[in-house]
């Protein structure tokens, strides 16, 4: 290993070390000044040159080089400025639309290269691939997000639009691998090139330990699902992101940063091998895999860990898994700041929060970002908070002067010493995860949720007995709460749904629509088997261009690839 | 029949299993577990499944989780539900992302207490605890 | 108060009201009282179930399985129980009870399930699963399915309760299968490899193959692989429990439509029912030194108050012929001074009836009176052995079992000679040994007083045995009794009957660390 510093600077180093150390003991006597951050990892009071010689020189280079450490690229903002993706959704396709139309007024959804963008949220049930007429779910419909069920409702989203130009992020759960199809089927329905289509699923159906307590395939069913959608698109959508790995939700369920990035990575590997293990070449599907990173709870543990996940994925990717095209050892990422850490207790507070969040998001050089609204602890976000939290980003890229230098907090002693701990730690942690059988086994045996579960519940007592502070929660409390203005949903998007959904399978051709469906479950059984892998989405795009409802389809996929509960 | 032994509450905690959201009502588990309670922890489909584990489950308390949507329309199917089964003596609690033009149909609907975050653990599983022996007590009566 | 509300209930329950069974569950469950007199009344009900323990380690996919198997079973047509145990924590005695939560919708008139928290069992099965499987019964189900948690000592208790113990075992399972060889792999009467989906399913049900012979049957035990994911090896599996379980046909339960009305009110308050808190119904009960006199006398009273009983001592002929009066009993021969010996009869205790209750140390040694400058250290050393280590040992070995139940109740026979001097009989090594036994009790009892365990001694005066027999005829002997004893007798059979019955049975449930002494007087003087 290269040494930091040469023997005379270490002379110099040291000796102001042990002088710095007898003018704390003279003013402050024993005290010693130590804290801890979010994982428990013990800080100084301040860091020195010594700390660089946690790191090896060559993990830091510069950015655009391996291990990825300072950024992906050699420049970052100064030449292609972050994305800026405001969550949006809610009621049915025709009511969402005007609100797209709202944003793209305002100078929001922007998408690289002139592009438009939309990181588009579902309602719980379509996002768990499930219709609108499915008993008792009517109460949900448009609640928290756009209800849509069939190809027809992404037509109708997108009506007008040239999807070969629109990057569209589309936020969902069990129901990704349907949601997709219906995504791509409209595209073909438009006469759209798929393979020009551009966009981002999240895919969470990987995910078994952060924001995961609703119905899901069966832990091993999803990982092949995983697979068979980032087979099928390398192939025929390569400009769609197949998977996010969301460290994001892992967070938001609890988990502390070094938990959230280890489970991040271990999943990247699950992940990987499940593709090695079907013949698939990692390097054909792992470049379109993402990261979605939480910040706004740490200010520096956050820019370290997103440090540290750059480097644990290039190494990893490289080392375990076999990658050998740069892009697959490039995690990028996309931030976005932390809900669950917004209050319902004096909501303007949040803004102030998500500024901050967003600010070390920029720091860390993360490539899209979303600032979430001030108002979402209330429920779903009225226009003005989502102009806000757009101005929120608008202020950071252009007057705060942020973007100005790359990986502006590289070489920082306190950052490089922190983001080679917070590795190490998650490194620990993955170790664990292979001793007990891998991550799949550690989802089946309940382990890695009880994991969550605990720092989940450690946190919330650390807020009670007032350890850690949230203002306006358990300090600087006032009585009287202000009179916030409350986005009510439109109670009709149900009937509305409803109705839709009648009259479209009404008018599809069944037997089409049947026939597709069988193909779907023989597809499913093949893959489950093991081969032909990627059928199965290609069956799914089908049935969705023959008219298959997403629950229709879901229903399929969870007979043969199983449910979680 | 003689002195009984100290109660330990029942609850039933559920949640939509179309809803992902579970971290608050694992917290809240594990904090009326740590305050003594029984926390039979399921996800419904329709709210008369909520009715029939309940009774089952012989509880003392339901509490209703929303983190996505279905607030008023699902609790007041819940409480219907309940009402028909003739345990409309069954307290219902409900918490998560409890929207202020949510809070009037909730409490018209009979619901006990709504939690929206924010309060400390010690009170909500105060409120359980009490809920539940009120219930109990009404039952033996 | 109009009735016996608990009568009533019971009533209805055995009409098929789900509403009065959840009740009466809780009711056991909250007060160990209720639940001793429902295992009393319902002690003899006609219906009875097969039932079937699942057990296994944390996440190894009992619940999965019990999911997989209850559709089955419903479509079967059979009336179907499922108690689903879980931990409760040992420092607030709260519990998440998160077995159902992968039972899915269970809204079937035919199937009732119900989550219990161990409530201080470690683990191990709740104190009222009996009881609830009682109640599950009488409210018709035909199968009982029991989910209980663990691969340790706990587990092992199941046993007592399931007519089939069935230990899951999912693949991948290294060091944790060899740790379970000792105790619940040893017991179990099937094995099933779960998530036989996965990779390393095959190894895992190779490596069951070397677990040698073991089960009720102590036989090779079948091994079933089974996939939630495929729903694989599920039919095999309930076809396969079925045959072992022998149900051919699913027994017609018919419900009345009706609620009959509850029968005339039962006598009240305490009176009527007081003999009940003696009752050993169901309960399982060691007696050492059985073969005759006061040990026999032991094993007859504790099988008369409902105990199965396990009698030992070292004549097998001998104990033969008291097991031969006997309804429930098993007949373990063996030397207490023998730790072989000792180990056999607490296994023959498990193996027969899956729990022990009871233990009655009563076997003893004494010898002709000799002065102490002359005793011999043979004398002194085997004494002890007998007296003392047997006692202890036997204590170690049927209280580690009562301790993993949480309940037990240990009856330590000494002597008057432990409580003061028996000159002019001189033996001081008997002395010594029972006065030995006077303090171990004492000790025992605080050290396990939280745990379920009571230990207490009875020390009895003279009474007519064959270590006394030659006293009963001697004049002078006589004599000697009519001086010290304020009785002026030695005891009769049968008087130690009520000692016995009280200290062995809930009577005493506050009792512990005590010696009760039954000697006309003799040490009150
Ligand atoms: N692949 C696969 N997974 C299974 C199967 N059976 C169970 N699982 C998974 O194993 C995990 C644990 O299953 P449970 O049924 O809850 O296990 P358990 O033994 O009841 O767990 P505890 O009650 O918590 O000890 C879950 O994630 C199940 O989905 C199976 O046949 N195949
Ligand atoms: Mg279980």
């Amino acid at each position: 290993m290269k040494s930091w510093l040469s023997e005379s600077a270490a002379r110099v180093v040291d000796g102001a070390a042990s002088r710095w150390l007898e003018s704390r003991a003279k003013r402050y006597g024993e005290r010693t000044f130590e804290a801890t951050n979010r994982s428990g990892i013990a800080l100084q009071p301040v860091y020195g040159p010594r700390d660089l010689e946690q790191t090896p020189v060559e993990d830091v280079g510069m950015p655009g080089q391996f291990p990825y450490t300072r950024n992906l690229y050699p420049v970052h903002y100064q030449y292609q400025p972050w994305m800026d993706l405001q969550i949006i959704g809610y009621g049915v396709a025709t009511q969402l639309r005007e609100r797209m139309d709202l944003l793209q007024a305002e100078g929001g959804a922007r998408g690289y290269f002139g592009g438009e963008a939309y990181n588009i949220i579902f309602d719980m049930p379509t996002s768990m691939g499930i219709d609108p007429d499915f008993p008792a779910v009517q109460g949900a419909i448009g609640d928290c997000g756009v209800s849509i069920c069939t190809a027809a409702d992404f037509e109708t989203l997108f009506a007008g639009k040239n999807l070969e130009s629109t990057h569209v992020s589309m936020v969902c759960n069990a129901g990704s691998p349907g949601i997709l199809a219906l995504y791509l089927a409209a595209a073909r329905n438009r006469g759209a090139d798929t393979t020009k289509v551009g966009g981002n699923i999240t895919n969470y159906i990987w995910d078994f330990f952060g924001h995961c307590g609703g119905i899901n395939f069966s832990p091993r069913g999803s990982y092949r699902l995983c697979a068979d959608i980032a087979a099928y698109c390398a192939r025929e959508a390569p400009r769609m992101n197949a998977i996010t790995i969301s460290e994001h939700n892992i967070c938001e369920a609890g988990a502390n940063n070094v938990q959230a990035v280890a489970f991040s990575i271990a999943t990247v590997i699950a992940l990987g091998e499940e593709c090695a293990s079907l013949g698939i070449d990692p390097d054909a599907v792992i470049p379109r895999w993402g990261f979605h990173v939480r910040y706004g709870e740490d200010f520096f543990e956050d820019v370290a860990k997103t440090r540290a996940l750059r480097r644990l994925y290039a190494k990893l990717n490289r080392d375990r898994l076999g990658c050998r095209k740069d892009a697959s050892l490039q995690a990028r990422i996309h931030a976005q700041t932390a809900g669950s850490l917004l209050t319902v207790q004096q909501p303007l507070n949040n803004l102030v929060r998500n500024a901050y969040g967003a600010l070390s998001a920029v720091l860390a050089g993360v490539n899209g970002m979303t600032i979430n609204a001030y108002d979402e602890a209330l429920g779903i976000p009225t226009e003005e908070a989502v102009t806000l939290s757009l101005r929120t980003s608008q202020i950071l890229a252009e007057e705060t002067g942020v973007t100005k230098v790359t990986d502006p907090l590289g070489g920082s002693f306190y950052v490089e010493r922190l983001t080679t701990e917070i590795e190490q730690a998650a490194l620990a942690l993955i170790a664990e995860i292979d001793a007990r059988g891998g991550l799949i086994e550690c989802i089946e045996s309940g382990w890695i949720t009880d994991q969550v579960a605990a720092s989940a519940y450690r946190w919330r007592r650390e807020v009670e007995e007032g350890d850690r502070v949230l203002v306006g929660v358990n300090r600087y409390v006032v009585d009287e709460e202000p009179d916030i203005k409350v986005f009510r949903p439109d109670p009709q998007a149900a009937a509305i749904a409803l109705e839709n959904l009648e009259r479209h399978r009404a008018q599809r051709d069944q037997a089409a629509t049947d026939a597709a469906l069988v193909r779907l479950r023989e597809a499913g059984l093949t893959v489950r088997d093991g081969r032909q892998i990627g059928s199965v989405t290609e069956s799914l795009v089908g049935a969705a261009q023959a008219g298959a409802t997403l629950g229709e389809m879901q229903s399929v996929l969870h007979d043969v690839f199983g449910r979680n509960k | 029949m003689s002195a009984p032994e100290p109660l330990v509450p029942r609850v039933l905690l559920t949640k939509s299993f179309i809803d992902s959201h579970d971290r608050a009502i694992k917290t809240i588990a594990l904090a009326l577990r740590d305050g003594g309670c029984e926390v039979i922890l399921v996800d419904y489909e329709t709210p008369s499944d909520v009715v029939d584990v309940a009774i089952d489950e012989d509880v003392d308390v339901i509490g209703v989780s929303f983190m996505s949507g279905g607030q008023v329309a699902v609790t007041q199917a819940i409480v219907t539900a309940l009402g028909e089964a003739g345990r409309g003596d069954l307290p219902v609690v409900v918490g998560g992302t409890i929207r202020p033009f949510d809070v009037d149909d909730l409490e018209s609907s009979g619901v006990r207490a709504i939690f929206r975050g924010g309060e400390k653990l010690e009170r909500v599983v105060e409120t359980f605890r009490d809920l539940a022996a009120e219930s109990r007590r009404r039952r033996a009566e | 108060m109009a009735g016996d509300p608990l009568t009533a209930q019971l009533d209805a329950i055995r009409a098929g009201d789900r509403r009065a069974l959840a009740t009466v569950i809780s009711a056991a469950e909250n007060d160990p009282r209720v639940a001793a007199r429902l295992d009393r009344e319902l002690a003899d009900t006609p219906r009875r179930a097969r039932r079937v323990g699942l057990t296994g380690t944390p996440g190894s996919g009992k619940s999965t399985l019990l999911a997989e198997l209850v559709k089955l079973l419903l479509e079967r047509g059979h009336m179907t129980g499922g108690l689903l145990v879980d931990p409760s924590s040992p420092l607030s005695g709260g519990a998440v009870l998160g077995d159902r939560a992968r039972l899915g919708r269970t809204s079937d008139p035919r199937l009732y399930v119900r989550s219990l928290g161990s409530r201080g069992g470690h683990g191990a099965v709740a104190a009222a699963t009996r009881t609830a499987i009682r109640l599950l019964e009488l409210w018709g189900a035909d199968l009982v399915l029991v989910e209980t948690v663990g691969a340790g000592q706990g587990d092992v208790d199941i046993r007592g309760l399931v007519d089939l113990t069935v230990l899951v075992v999912p693949p991948g399972l290294g060091d944790e299968l060899q740790a379970m060889k000792a105790g619940i792999m040893e017991v179990a009467d099937l094995f099933v490899v779960t998530k036989a989906d996965r990779p390393g399913a095959a190894a895992a049900a190779a490596a069951l193959k070397d677990a040698g012979i073991g089960g009720r049957a102590r036989g090779h035990r079948e091994i079933i692989e089974t996939s939630a994911l495929t729903g694989g090896g599920i039919v095999t599996l309930a076809d396969h429990l079925m045959q072992q379980l022998e149900v051919t046909a699913v027994p017609a339960v018919v419900h009345s439509e009706t609620v009959t009305p509850p029968p005339p009110p039962a006598p009240s308050a305490a009176s009527g029912r007081l003999h009940e808190t003696f009752d050993l119904t169901g309960r399982v009960a060691i007696i050492t030194g059985a073969t005759a006199g006061l040990g026999r006398r032991f094993a007859e009273v504790l099988h008369a108050a409902g105990a199965s009983v396990v009698i030992t001592g070292r004549r097998a002929e001998r104990l033969q012929e008291v097991a031969a009066q006997l309804e429930r009993a098993v007949v373990a021969p063996a030397d207490v001074s023998d730790a072989e010996g000792r180990q056999a009869v607490v296994r023959a205790a498990i193996d027969t009836y899956g729990r022990i209750d009871v233990l009655v140390n009563n076997a003893g040694v004494s010898g002709p009176p000799v002065p102490s400058e002359e005793m011999p250290a043979q004398r002194w050393d085997d004494t002890f052995a007998v007296n003392i280590t047997g006692l202890f040992e036997m204590a170690r070995l049927a209280g580690a079992q009562m301790l993993a139940q949480r309940s037990g109740s240990i009856v330590n026979i000494t002597s008057v000679f432990g409580l003061v001097a028996n000159s002019p009989v001189n033996d001081s090594a008997y002395a010594a040994s029972k006065g030995a036994v006077v303090n171990l009790t004492r000790a025992l009892a605080v050290e396990w007083a939280m745990r379920g365990v009571r230990v207490n001694a009875i020390a009895p005066g003279w009474f007519p045995s064959e270590m006394t027999s030659d006293m009963v005829e001697d004049e002078s002997s006589q004599t000697y009794i009519r001086r010290c004893c304020p009785m002026q007798r030695m005891g009769h059979q049968g008087e130690l009957d009520g000692a016995l019955l009280f200290l062995a049975s809930d009577a005493s449930s506050y009792c512990t660390g005590q010696t009760l002494a039954i000697d006309g007087g003799w040490t009150a003087r």
